[in-house]
C-alpha cells in the first residue's frame, strides 16, 4: 500500500517533467459527393483540423480523401447530408494517434479536470 | 391453391425518394383489387403497409413490408421499402429479392437524391425498371419534364406506356397507348373508371409513344426487326410478345403515371404488372456458389427447395418473422423441416404466411418465386440461404448493407433498463442490418452505429416501447491516449506514523519515451537483491494502471513509455 502511493507520487511529479503529450485518434475519411459541392466539402475539413489527401473524378462525382481528427467527425453524417442536400456519403475508417495540438489538449484536459470535480 | 406455376408470379420492389407514395400507391393497389375495403391514408395513420406505431407517428415508411395480391389468377408480391436516406439497406435488399423494381418519382418534385439510389441498385442487382409518375393530381404536377429527366439521367429506354389525361384539378385518367385506350376517372378516389377512346387532341402523342414502344420491342425478334423495317405492320401477338422480352431485359422500362391517392390509373397498373411484368422464368438463373464453383440456380418448381432470407421482423406478440424468397423447388409445410444451409442448423417449420402488412395468411406450399414469411425460425438471419436437409447445397450472395456512419453512445437510465439493454439491443440488431453495437474496449462507451440521426433516433424509441427499456444518448468519447516527449526521474514518498502501524514507502522511478506503438514496459532495474522482490509488482501494477494528472481520468490512456525501476528504499 505505501508503495502504490509512493509510485503515485512519483509518477505525477515524473510524468510531468517528461514533457507530456495527448494523443487522439485520427481517420481516414473518404467522401464521395458531386462535382458542385467540392469546395464546400473542402472548406469544412479545413474548419475540422482536416488534411486533404487527394481527389479522384468518378464520372460526375468526386471522391475527397482526407484525414481528420475522430473527435471531430462525430456529427458528419448529419452535417456532410445538410452540406449536400443527402446528396454526399463517406466512410471513415481508423488511421493512427496523433498529438493533440496544445490549445485543444488544454480545452480537453480542462473539461475533464471539471468532470472529476463534479463526480468528487 | 393447385399446381402454381412460376410463371404466374410477379414480384416488385416499390422504391423511391421519401414521400414520393410508394405507401399510397400500394394502398390503392390493395384497394383496387378488392383485398380492402376502404383506402387509408398515410397522414392518418392508417395504411396496410406502415403499421408500426413509429412509422404512423412519422408518417414515413421505416421497413420493407410485404404486401400479397391475387390478381387474374396471379400472385404480385408488392414489397414496400422505405424511401429515406436512413434506410437504404431496406431498400437495396428489397430489390435485390423482387423481379422488378418499381421507381416512383414524384410528378412534383421529380428526380431526387434516394429516386438516384434506388436506379444505383436497381443497376448494381441487375433489375428490370418500371419507372411510376405519382402525384399526377397533385398542383404543378409535370409528366413531360419528369419523363424527360427521367430519360436523361437514367436511360433513353424509359418509354411511356400510359400517359395522364389532363393534371393537378384538371386530371380526367389516363391513356394507355399499348391498348390505345382512354380510361376516365371521376377524382373522388372511388377507383371507379369508364372506358373511352383516347382523346382527340392526345392521339398524336399515344401513336408516337405506342411507335417508339414497338420500334423498341421488335429489336428482341431478327425476323420481326427486318419485317418492321421493310415496313411490315407488326401483329399486336408479335408486339406483346417481345415487348415483354424487352421489359424483361430492360431494353424498354415502361413508364406508368397516375394518382394513388384518387385512386387514377391503379387498375391499369395491377393490369399492365400482371400482364407484363416479368416472372421469375422470365429473369431466369440466380448466381449462387457452391464452395467457389458459380451455380445457376432456375426457378424450377421440381429441383431442390431453395431460398433467401432477406429481413427479419421481431413481433413482440407475434415473435419472429423470417421473410424469404423462394429461388427455386417446391417446398410444403407439413412435417418438412428447413435448412439452414449458412449455419447448418435444421429447424421446423409451422406455417408459411402470404403477408399483407402485419396480417398473414396461411398457406401450405411455396414455390420458386414465392416470397413469403416464415415464424419463429431461430438461427435463420438475414442473407442466409435455406434449403431442404441434403438438397440444394449451394449458397446465395449474402445480402450487402451500407455501413453505419453515425454513432452515439447509449447509457441505460436506470439499472433495471442496463439489466434489459443486451437483450433489446440483441433483438434490434437482428432485424436492423444496417445498425452495430460495440462496447469500445477503451473508452467503455456502448456504442451504437446506424445511418443518421433518424434512425438511432427511431431505434431508440421502438426499444423503448416493445421492451420498456429507456437509453440516453451522449456523443461517443475520442479514445485519448497519453505519452511523454523526453525521460524524467521522480522520487515518490509516502509516510504515515501517526497511530496504528507505520506507512512508509519511497520510490525512485525514471521515465522514458518509447518508439511509436511499443506500449508500456516496466524494467525492473534493482541490482542484487538490494529490495526485497515483494514489494515490487506493486509498483509494477500501480504505474499501470495510472496516468497522470488529469489525464488520469481520461479512460483508456496509454502510456507509450519506458518506465524504469530506478531505486527502492525502505527504511
Amino acid at each position: 500500500m505505501s508503495f502504490k502511493l509512493a509510485t503515485r507520487l512519483s509518477f505525477k511529479k515524473g510524468i510531468m517533467d517528461a514533457s507530456p503529450v495527448l494523443l487522439e485518434p485520427i481517420m481516414n475519411v473518404e467522401v464521395t459527393v458531386p462535382d458542385q459541392f467540392m469546395g464546400d466539402v473542402m472548406g469544412d475539413f479545413n474548419s475540422r483540423r482536416g488534411r486533404i489527401m487527394g481527389m479522384e473524378a468518378h464520372g460526375k462525382l468526386q471522391v475527397v480523401k482526407a484525414q481528420a481528427p475522430l473527435a471531430e467527425m462525430f456529427r458528419y453524417a448529419i452535417i456532410l447530408r445538410s452540406m449536400t442536400s443527402g446528396e454526399g456519403t463517406f466512410s471513415m475508417e481508423y488511421s493512427h494517434y496523433e498529438e493533440v495540438p496544445a490549445d485543444i489538449a488544454k480545452k480537453v484536459i480542462a473539461a475533464h479536470k471539471k468532470e472529476d470535480e463534479e463526480e468528487e | 391453391m393447385g399446381a402454381r406455376q412460376p410463371e404466374n408470379t410477379r414480384s416488385f420492389a416499390l422504391c423511391a425518394h421519401g414521400g414520393a407514395g410508394k405507401t399510397s400507391l400500394a394502398e390503392a393497389m390493395l384497394f383496387c383489387n378488392g383485398q380492402t375495403t376502404r383506402m387509408g391514408v398515410v397522414q392518418n395513420g392508417n395504411t396496410v403497409s406502415d403499421f408500426q406505431s413509429e412509422e404512423q407517428k412519422r408518417q414515413i415508411s421505416i421497413s420493407t413490408s410485404l404486401l400479397t395480391l391475387e390478381r387474374k389468377g396471379k400472385m404480385l408480391f408488392a414489397l414496400d421499402a422505405p424511401g429515406f436516406a436512413d434506410f437504404t439497406g431496406e431498400m437495396s435488399a428489397a430489390i435485390r429479392v423482387a423481379d422488378t423494381a418499381v421507381i416512383l418519382v414524384s410528378a412534383v418534385g421529380g428526380i431526387e437524391v434516394q429516386t438516384s439510389r434506388a436506379w444505383e441498385y436497381a443497376e448494381h442487382h441487375n433489375a428490370p425498371v418500371t419507372f411510376y409518375i405519382s402525384k399526377m393530381d397533385r398542383e404543378n404536377a409535370d409528366f413531360d419534364k419528369v419523363l424527360a429527366d427521367i430519360k436523361d439521367q437514367f436511360s433513353p429506354n424509359a418509354l411511356p406506356v400510359f400517359l395522364p389525361i389532363g393534371s393537378a384539378e384538371k386530371l380526367k385518367g389516363i391513356v394507355d397507348v399499348i391498348k390505345n385506350k382512354a380510361y376516365l376517372y371521376n377524382l373522388d378516389g372511388t377507383g371507379k373508371f369508364t372506358e373511352a377512346e383516347v382523346p382527340a387532341d392526345m392521339a398524336d402523342a399515344a401513336a408516337k409513344a405506342h411507335e417508339a414502344l414497338v420500334e423498341a420491342a421488335v429489336e428482341m425478334d431478327d425476323e420481326l426487326m427486318e419485317k418492321y423495317l421493310e415496313g411490315e405492320s407488326i401483329s399486336d401477338q408479335d408486339f406483346i410478345r417481345t415487348l415483354k422480352k424487352a421489359i424483361a431485359s430492360k431494353r424498354i422500362m415502361p413508364v406508368l403515371t397516375g394518382s394513388a391517392t384518387q385512386n387514377v390509373g391503379v387498375h391499369q397498373m395491377l393490369d399492365f404488372i400482371t400482364d407484363y411484368f416479368p416472372s421469375p422464368v422470365d429473369i431466369g438463373a440466380i448466381e449462387a456458389f457452391d464452395g467457389d464453383n458459380k451455380v445457376e440456380v432456375l426457378p424450377d418448381v421440381n429441383a431442390p427447395f431453395s431460398a433467401l432470407c432477406f429481413k427479419v421482423m421481431v413481433d413482440p406478440y407475434v415473435g419472429k418473422l423470417s421473410f424469404i424468397r423462394a429461388y427455386s423447388g417446391t417446398l410444403s409445410s407439413e412435417g418438412t423441416n428447413i435448412y439452414n444451409v449458412k449455419k447448418g442448423d435444421d429447424e421446423r417449420i409451422s406455417s408459411f404466411k402470404l403477408m399483407c402488412g402485419k396480417d398473414g395468411k396461411d398457406v401450405k406450399e411455396i414455390i420458386a418465386g414465392d416470397i413469403v414469411a416464415i415464424p419463429k425460425l431461430q438461427s435463420t438471419k438475414v442473407g442466409h440461404t435455406l434449403a431442404t436437409k441434403g438438397g440444394a447445397g449451394y449458397l446465395f450472395p449474402h445480402i450487402e448493407f451500407p455501413k453505419p456512419v453515425y454513432s452515439v453512445a447509449v447509457v441505460a437510465k436506470t439499472r433495471a433498463d442496463e439489466d434489459k439493454m443486451g437483450n433489446a439491443i440483441s433483438k434490434t440488431l437482428e432485424e436492423d442490418r444496417s445498425l452495430t453495437f460495440e462496447k469500445n474496449p477503451e473508452t467503455h462507451d456502448n456504442v451504437l452505429s446506424g445511418m443518421g440521426d433518424m434512425h438511432i433516433d427511431i431505434v431508440l424509441s421502438r426499444m423503448k416501447e416493445r421492451y420498456g427499456i429507456e437509453l440516453e444518448t451522449k456523443t461517443p468519447q475520442v479514445p485519448y491516449r497519453e505519452t511523454i516527449r523526453k525521460t524524467a526521474e521522480a522520487q515518490g514518498k509516502h509516510k504515515k506514523q501517526s497511530g496504528g502501524h507505520g506507512q512508509y514507502g519511497d520510490v525512485y522511478i525514471r521515465y522514458s519515451p518509447l518508439e511509436r506503438g511499443a506500449g508500456f514496459e516496466f524494467v525492473d532495474s534493482i541490482k542484487g537483491g538490494a529490495v526485497p522482490n515483494n514489494f515490487i509488482p506493486a509498483v509494477e501494477r500501480t504505474s499501470r494502471v495510472h496516468g497522470v494528472r488529469s489525464f488520469s481520468r481520461l479512460p483508456g490512456c496509454r502510456f507509450q513509455s519506458r518506465i524504469i525501476f530506478w531505486k527502492l528504499s525502505r527504511s
